[in-house]
């Protein structure tokens, strides 16, 4: 599987960020490119804010199988909270703009579906 | 630099887009965040919604403020020309596009190749064929410049 992903000056991390809720397709896109890049062995961070954390609690299990496979996973609390959701409906643990921030900074590539 | 494009309709969008482009500072990174289309209109008309406002005084603040294209500048070619200004994108490592939630099929720019983003499978197509995710990741990874999703 890594060989699919080979590429000579490779970086290691990408980070994507998602804000668009679920009828749009980019939370499945974001879900099957971070899945490709983790199985290629990249470092993958995805951040998820505003009308696309209200379709997470239903994607529950895609979150747990992408925290298994050592991606790092972020929930905007504000979002959440707009949503009326709180960290035992996601199943992740709730943050912030600091997370967006700290997960775009240290990315190699960033891939927003926003 | 962080490049933060807004041209979403939606207000509550718009308000989004504009505390990511604060929040993405946070780290001390160099943030521009422009609005364009619907959003700058929205930003720039004569009564502004008191959360745009207050954004876009906090950007001023903290000594980014966004450029609110007007007039002229609100065609789409202007704002395609905008993305790919070298003088702009080479500094730029990284891109939000915030859309409207009822804007056209997505696009991914990504190394100077367009991938059409389907939101059914196969949900990769570039030049007429089906690409898979992990190929996708090998251009993404392996591109100059940052990756665009419109």
């Amino acid at each position: 599987m890594a060989s699919d992903c080979e590429s000579g000056t490779r970086p290691k991390r990408l980070t994507i960020v998602v804000s668009t809720a679920a009828e749009r397709g980019d939370l499945d896109a974001a879900f099957e490119l971070a899945r490709a890049a983790s199985a290629c062995g990249v470092y993958v961070s995805m951040f998820f804010m505003s009308d696309a954390v209200a379709d997470l609690p239903a994607r529950r299990a895609d979150l747990a199988e992408l925290a298994d496979d050592g991606c790092e996973l972020a929930v905007c609390a504000a979002s959440a909270a707009a949503a009326g959701l709180g960290e035992e409906d996601i199943g992740l643990p709730l943050g912030g703009q600091d997370d967006h921030a700290a997960m775009v900074s240290r990315a190699d590539k960033v891939v927003s579906f926003t | 630099m962080i490049l933060v494009v807004v041209e979403a309709a939606e207000l509550e969008r718009v308000s989004e887009a504009l505390r990511a482009g604060i929040g993405l500072g946070l780290r001390g990174d160099d943030v521009a965040v422009v609005l364009t289309g619907p959003a700058a209109r929205l930003a720039g008309g004569e009564e502004v919604d008191p959360r745009v406002a207050r954004a876009l005084r906090t950007l001023a603040e903290l000594g980014r403020p966004a450029r609110v294209m007007g007039g002229g500048e609100l065609d789409a070619g202007t704002v395609d020309a905008f993305m790919v200004d070298a003088s702009i994108m080479g500094r730029v490592r990284a891109v939000e596009v915030w859309t409207s939630s009822d804007a056209g099929p997505r696009r991914l720019l990504v190394g100077g190749r367009e991938v059409e983003v389907d939101a059914r499978p196969p949900r990769f197509r570039s030049g007429g064929r089906a690409i898979d995710a992990a190929e996708l990741v090998a251009q993404i990874l392996g591109s100059d410049g940052p990756v665009v999703v419109r």
